[in-house]
């Protein structure tokens, strides 16, 4: 069932089994799991079925770190971020679990291994193909890579389909007919109160953008509003314990991390159709299977540096046909962030380009082959873990929004790693384009200068880590089951309890986790 | 530091330019021709003719090797080693033999990741310093 809160007669006051707050991959991902159960199951949204500037203005606030989009990185209606993302999902390496000793702060409670059987069944949320992320990937896709040393950098994959699976469209119907899961729009949470001895939250205080106000008390409660959010929505809780809900140990809203991503360099391929048939996007059932390069654990060692992925990035000619394609294509799959600026420039190149535009539309839809248009250049760019850093945090500031809560402030900051993991990233891929005689490349002198000014460069629009897991409560907000520290019925489910991030969009992990998480609790209900 | 005594011995002298041409990389995208592979003499061609199949610009080669001598200036008494060892391979066994020479070299430096780093190309050390080698002519 789909309520309106406002439309809720008062007083407001609901109960339920399960009480999730955040309706995007994560929240939908753990009501679904008990869609038909016997579980009582309420779904809180703050915003509608569509966008709205006034619910996602609750998003605003201040940074004081590198330059980073606090309002437009995320969405904040029915669905989450998952109505603008890219859809582009892997695992995270086994690397990015242990312990590493260069990386301060690494390490996860539980393995990959543990993680694997609900990453199978993240594919499936996620609309993907079979769980092939390394070497089983080719065979899968019908063919080879080039033969670079192992030892040295490797292949891995993503997975994505041309048009995202969007959470609130793909999954609505089925929790608008659920019996046992109800859905609330216009349902912003604004305190998480706990009891008086700080053991258990007894009840979560509601309100709406029209001042509609209630509570929901439930058994177990799941925060999962993403990373930014689910640290402010913890820190404005504070009617009991001053410092915030689980925030004992000073660690709610610490080590946000990020995905810097950078172009390192350029290729330059002295068979470029060689790399570019190698690092052609494999279409299968549907699915895109995208290359990209990783370096070996042992060189990320020896280097002491993070785990990054490296991949060529084509630059097409800007006046060609093809180039107008694409962006039409960004247009068509992301419902926010894309234009195409001149229309009717764009339509003339592809009418004038159109040989060139209809071999590539016969490769992509006859022959599931990513395309190939005239190149500009070939950029290399690199996506790089971020070291956690208790320095990189969301706290809150005195303005309040619209609901009276405090705003957040992000301060979001890389160290030097960041930079030496690309050049090693860089130089490694250089030096083993040499060794096959693949060509030469050219690293941007921006990122060979040593500490210094901050790079340039972009994020992925994944935020991460700011309710890290850890076994600890000295070492994280909350444990390997994701219930916070300290408390009894609480968990948080989201790539905010990532205590490291490795290089791979976290989505697919984000759903793995709220899989197990749905698990865990169906185990405490029965 | 090159061996001075070569100075004294025009067919090393002569010898030596003919090595360095072949090695040379312009400083733009040529660098990519230039580098990316040593290929033998075709029928039975004279050095001239199977280096300059390979290296494309001495002059962009010798600003190349002026660059690295600075960026890497502990290299220089490398040099006279590289061209010593060069040389014996032409002696013994003609241009095939001296691109053989330099396509082994370069290629234990890519496999070894012995790379440098000269305006953000990275490249061999051999070919570095055979840049060098141009730029000392």
């Amino acid at each position: 069932m789909i309520s309106d809160f406002d439309q809720l007669p008062t007083p407001v006051d609901l109960r339920a089994d399960v009480c999730i707050v955040g309706a995007g991959a994560a929240g939908i991902t753990v009501a679904r799991e008990f869609k038909d159960s016997s579980a009582k199951v309420i779904l809180l949204e703050s915003g509608g079925s569509e966008f709205d500037a006034a619910t996602q203005d609750l998003y605003a606030g201040e940074n004081t770190g590198r330059p980073y989009n606090i309002l437009d990185c995320r969405l904040r209606y029915f669905g989450g971020s998952t109505n603008h993302w890219e859809g582009v999902c892997g695992p995270l390496e086994e690397i990015d679990f242990e312990t590493r000793p260069w990386v301060p702060d690494s390490g996860w409670p539980l393995s990959r291994k543990e993680l694997r059987p609900f990453y199978e069944r993240a594919q499936t949320v996620c609309k993907l193909g079979p769980f092939r992320y390394g070497d089983d990937a080719w065979s899968y896709i019908g063919r080879k890579g080039l033969p670079f040393d192992d030892k040295k950098i490797r292949y891995g994959f993503r997975q994505f389909r041309d048009f995202p699976v969007r959470f609130g469209v793909a999954y609505g119907n089925e929790l608008r007919h659920s019996r046992n899961v109800q859905v609330f729009f216009h349902a912003n949470v604004t305190n998480v109160q706990l009891d008086a001895d700080g053991r258990r939250v007894s009840h979560l205080d509601l309100r709406s953008l029209q001042g509609k106000t209630g509570r929901i008390s439930a058994r177990y409660y799941v925060i999962a509003c993403g990373a930014i959010e689910n640290a402010r929505l913890l820190l404005v809780s504070n009617s009991v314990e001053s410092q915030g809900v689980g925030n004992r140990h000073g660690l709610v809203g610490r080590y946000f991390q990020e995905h810097a991503q950078f172009i390192v360099g350029q290729a330059f391929p002295k068979d470029e159709d060689r790399i570019r048939q190698s690092f052609l996007q494999e279409f299968v059932t549907g699915v895109r299977f995208a290359q990209h390069l990783t370096l070996a654990p042992e060189v990320q060692e020896r280097e002491q540096v993070l785990n990054s992925l490296i991949y060529p990035r084509e630059v097409a000619k800007a006046d060609s046909g093809m180039a107008g394609v694409r962006q039409i294509m960004r247009v068509l799959r992301h419902s926010k962030g894309h234009t195409v600026h001149r229309w009717d420039e764009t339509v003339w190149r592809i009418l004038m380009d159109l040989d060139d535009v209809a071999i590539n539309t016969f490769r992509r839809v006859f022959l599931g082959k990513g395309t190939m248009p005239p190149l500009e250049r070939i950029d290399l760019k690199v996506e790089s873990e971020q070291a956690p850093n208790p320095e990189s945090r969301v706290t809150i500031i005195r303005e309040k929004d619209a609901l009276g809560l405090n705003r957040g402030r992000l301060h979001w900051t890389l160290s030097d790693l960041e930079r030496r993991t690309m050049v090693v990233m860089g130089k490694t891929l250089a030096a083993e384009f040499g060794r096959l005689g693949l060509g030469r490349v050219k690293l941007n002198e921006e990122i060979l200068k040593e500490g210094g000014a901050p790079l340039p460069g972009h994020f992925g629009y994944h935020q991460m880590g700011t309710t890290r897991m850890a076994d600890s409560a000295a070492k994280g907000v909350v444990d390997r089951h994701c219930l916070i520290h300290g408390l009894d019925n609480t968990f948080i489910s989201g790539s905010s309890v990532f205590p490291t991030s490795g290089h791979m969009n976290p989505t697919l992990t984000i759903v793995a986790l709220a899989l197990r998480l749905a698990g865990h609790l169906k185990t405490k209900l029965s | 530091m090159v061996n001075p005594n070569f100075a004294g011995r025009p067919e090393r002298r002569s010898f030596l330019l003919r090595i360095v041409s072949a090695a040379a990389a312009a400083a733009t995208l040529p660098v990519v021709r230039a580098l990316a592979a040593v290929k033998g003499p075709t029928n039975g061609s004279s050095v001239y003719q199977a280096l300059g199949e390979i290296f494309e610009d001495r002059r962009a080669a010798g600003q190349i090797g002026h660059r690295y001598l600075v960026l890497y200036p502990e290299d220089a008494v490398r040099l006279a080693h590289l061209f010593r060892k060069l040389w014996d391979a032409y002696d013994s066994g003609g241009a095939k033999a001296l691109h053989q020479s330099i396509a082994a070299l370069r290629s234990r430096d890519f496999a070894s990741d012995d790379v440098v780093i000269v305006d953000g190309w990275v490249i061999a050390r051999t070919e570095g310093m055979l840049c060098a080698l141009v730029h000392r002519v």
